[in-house]
């Protein structure tokens, strides 16, 4: 007869009428001599039966709807390269006869990236731009607690310059609305960059992402806990993330957009 | 599996769609488990969501043929590990802690009136039980008798071998019917 620890690791699997004839054979053999593993089976049998028993019960939880919403919405959008002359040219719905197609240029938002290659975005991808950035917001604040680094007004402001082309100008005097600059950086969005400013609102991380040569309608997205508003100004897009109250969210994105150039 | 044989598969973008249905058919299931993690809505819901952002970005690197759900939880467990380690918290030897005292699990179980008294346990006190099982033995419990994935899949998404996942089920189990049954027991 074989032993306790011979026998130890196929009894759940014997529990669970997995093992083959012999297998069997051999586990029945041994219990019919061993009070300590006849209890252990006993015991291993009577929870597997009563989950069983409520497994319909313990399936019955749902996501709600809205997270099935938020799901279906980071599907991958069709992805479409376009060529360097389509810059700036308006999109009019196609006539093609594949219904991807046509519901890409129903969306409502046209993302530049790098410069010469396009991407059509469906509105529902707006959620995944949402997501992707919002992951970056919290990736790039861990970082920064790390590395404690801080950047200067003028420093920033140079980086977008010699980085995007964009002469921003930073909201001046930013501390009187409570809004501590912390730095920036380039942060990756699909194949091309897209510029990351990072503020403290209150102690409360803040993200305004910049992407250039944009045309887009202005929205109010959740991901993740965070709210992610999203905005045109001047041909670009922005989007800004924070973990806050609505108001305290409002109340920054108001005081960025009217700032920030 | 029937679809793999499907012309359906032949179409890059009816591929893609197949893919996105079939991921999103697991999300009740993701969401229940999540629960089992967090034990908090609002963390299960991120937790999911980051699955699933993770999921299409990664369509290409599924094998089709094998099995989504499971590769899907897969995700969903990683995600969880990788959010627990970037708070610098160390469930693994808790974890572990926990291993070595339900090995000594005294063996009182008797035979049959202890083991009918747990027929009389309902859903909800059941799912409180299974909450209050250490982390290692509440997800392999869960996964493999309430999920009902092979203890191929479940050593996949815990990142164990398949010895360990078939031990952590059956002290999992164990531990259970111990607890309901005290907690039976107590009342009578
Ligand atoms: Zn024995």
């Amino acid at each position: 007869m074989s032993s306790c620890t011979g026998i130890d690791a196929i009894v759940t699997p014997y529990v669970d009428g997995e093992l083959d004839h012999d297998a069997r054979g051999l586990v029945d053999a041994h219990l019919q001599g061993c009070a300590v593993c006849r209890a252990r089976v006993t015991a291993e049998r009577a929870a597997y039966a009563l989950v069983k028993r409520r497994q319909a019960d313990l399936r019955g939880v749902c996501a709600p709807d809205s997270l099935r919403e938020r799901c279906a919405a980071l599907r991958r959008a069709p992805v479409v390269p376009w060529s360097a002359r389509a810059v700036g040219a308006r999109l009019r719905p196609s006539r093609s006869t594949r219904p991807m197609v046509r519901l890409a240029f129903a969306a409502t938002v046209l993302i530049a990236v790098a410069g010469t290659i396009f991407y059509r975005v469906t509105a529902g991808a707006q959620q995944a731009i949402a997501a992707e950035l919002t992951a970056d917001h919290a990736k790039c604040f861990a970082l920064n607690s790390i590395l404690r680094t801080h950047q200067s007004v003028g420093e920033v402001e140079a980086y977008l310059r010699s980085g995007f082309d964009w002469e921003a100008a930073l909201p001046e005097q930013a501390e009187h609305a409570d809004m501590h600059l912390v730095g920036s950086r380039p942060c990756l969005y699909e194949r091309g960059l897209v510029a990351h400013i990072m503020y403290r609102h209150r102690g409360v991380p803040v993200s305004i992402f910049m992407l250039p040569g944009v045309q887009h309608a202005s929205n109010v997205l959740r991901a993740f806990g965070h709210d992610a508003i999203i905005w045109n100004d001047h041909g670009r897009t922005f989007v800004l993330i924070a973990k806050a109250s609505p108001e305290q969210v409002q109340q920054v994105a108001t005081f960025v957009r009217a700032s920030l150039h | 599996m029937s679809e793999a044989q499907s012309p359906l598969w032949d179409a890059p973008a009816d591929r893609t769609a197949l893919f996105e249905a079939e991921a999103l058919a697991a999300l009740d299931g993701l969401y229940r488990t999540a629960l089992r993690l967090t034990r908090v809505p609002a963390d299960s819901e991120d937790l999911v969501q980051e699955t699933y952002l993770k999921a299409f970005r990664a369509a290409e690197s599924f094998t089709p043929g094998t099995n989504l759900r499971a590769w899907m939880f897969t995700i969903l467990h990683n995600t969880f590990r990788n959010r627990l380690r970037d708070r610098a918290r160390e469930p693994v030897q808790a974890d572990s802690e926990a291993v070595e005292r339900v090995g000594d699990l005294p063996s009182s179980a008797g035979e049959t009136p202890e083991t009918l008294l747990l027929r009389d346990v309902l859903a909800p006190e059941l799912q409180a039980a299974i909450d209050d099982l250490p982390e290692a033995f509440r997800q392999a419990v869960w996964l493999r008798d309430v999920e009902e994935f092979a203890y191929a899949d479940i050593a996949g998404m815990l990142g164990v071998p398949i010895g360990t996942v078939m031990s952590r089920i059956s002290r999992g189990r164990r531990l259970l019917f111990e607890r309901l049954n005290r907690g039976k027991l107590a009342h009578v």
